[in-house]
């Protein structure tokens, strides 16, 4: 009797397990921007130069991928759906589009046109500008002048 | 030389007034929403892109359409994973494409919704097939609003769904669009 009794404990403690782990799988959350470490640092003009010259490629080396980007902000546009940050790319053609996560609205007020930025965000491809969602502000720079 | 110096010049006005006529003629938004709803018995899945490419030639009627699949987001990771690595391989095929023209002849001056049937090719996981669909258009002042519902049946455009989770996925997706779209020049 008590062996059947063991192996009774033994598998219904299996099974929990098993649903625990697919219940916490199921539900688990997206990736945390805040928290995850870029898998590549680039400049904005580096990035869009990678999509207009090779498109294929740019998308083999980037799609999905968490980016940091650094560039200077052209446009800042706000819609029902969301915020989005134009970043400059080498031509008035091109451009990275950052969608800023919603709790980011703080952050973004006090944007000014012209200034440097660093976004971080996930590259999901190409359009008629290199779109980077769910994104994050990581840094402002106070001053245009990188002499010191 | 006179002759040909005013002829020119009349050519060069005429060709800036039609490019001007042209760039007026088209209307386009990069932050477009399509969103698909999954009904099946165990599970409804719900996804939104929000940065939608639509381009409308008021002009010539043609529309297009270009959206990226991993710029889809789902409540679930989980399920956006699967989305992406198993079902449409948004590596392989990143964007779902429509190309087409508004059928039904649309007043462009007029502020009043009109219903237009809209036709093309509709393009998902490399699979090209020709859709019929009917879309609301909205002219305002400076902007065009198109919207509409239309349903996608996943063996069209051979995006298969292991039997395992077939009672978590529909076979046919209703997929409904909302784009907002302002004067553009290219």
């Amino acid at each position: 009797m008590k062996r059947v009794e063991k192996t009774l404990v033994v598998i219904l403690a299996v099974i929990s397990i098993a649903l625990l782990f697919i219940f916490f799988l199921y539900n688990k959350p997206h990736e945390s921007i805040t928290n995850a470490t870029p898998d590549i640092y680039i400049n904005a003009t580096a990035l869009a130069d990678a999509f207009s010259s090779d498109e294929a490629t740019a998308n083999h080396k980037y799609l999905g991928k968490v980016l940091e980007v650094t560039g200077t902000i052209r446009e800042v546009t706000h819609n029902n759906e969301a915020i989005v940050i134009l970043l400059e790319g080498n031509r008035s053609s091109e451009s990275i589009s950052c969608t800023i996560q919603p709790d980011q609205v703080i952050q973004t007020t006090s944007l000014t046109l012209g200034k440097s930025i660093t976004i971080r965000g996930i590259c999901t491809g190409f359009l008629l500008e290199v779109v980077l969602v769910r994104c994050i502000i990581i840094k402002q720079k106070q001053h245009e002048s990188s002499n010191y | 030389m006179k002759a040909l110096t005013i002829k020119a010049l009349y050519t060069i006005l005429f060709l800036i007034l039609v490019s001007s006529l042209y760039g007026q003629g088209l209307y386009a938004t990069k932050v477009g929403v399509i969103s698909f709803y999954s009904d099946a018995p165990l599970e409804k899945i719900e996804a939104k892109n929000r940065q939608v490419l639509s381009i409308i030639n008021t002009q010539s009627n043609e529309v297009a359409i270009t959206l990226l699949m991993k710029s889809f987001d789902f409540e679930k990771a989980l399920m956006q994973e699967h989305f992406n690595e198993n079902y449409v391989e948004s590596d392989k095929y990143p964007k779902a494409q429509f190309r087409g023209r508004i059928l039904s002849p649309i007043d462009w001056t007029i502020e009043k919704e009109q219903l237009a049937e809209v036709e093309g090719k509709l393009s998902i996981y490399g699979k090209v097939n020709d859709v019929r669909i009917f879309v609301t258009v909205l002219k305002k002042a400076n902007s065009i609003k198109t919207t509409g519902k239309f349903t996608v049946a996943l063996k069209d455009y051979n995006i298969t769904i292991p039997s395992t989770v077939l009672r978590n996925i529909a076979e046919i997706i209703d997929v409904s669009f909302e784009l907002i779209h302002n004067p553009y020049k290219p």
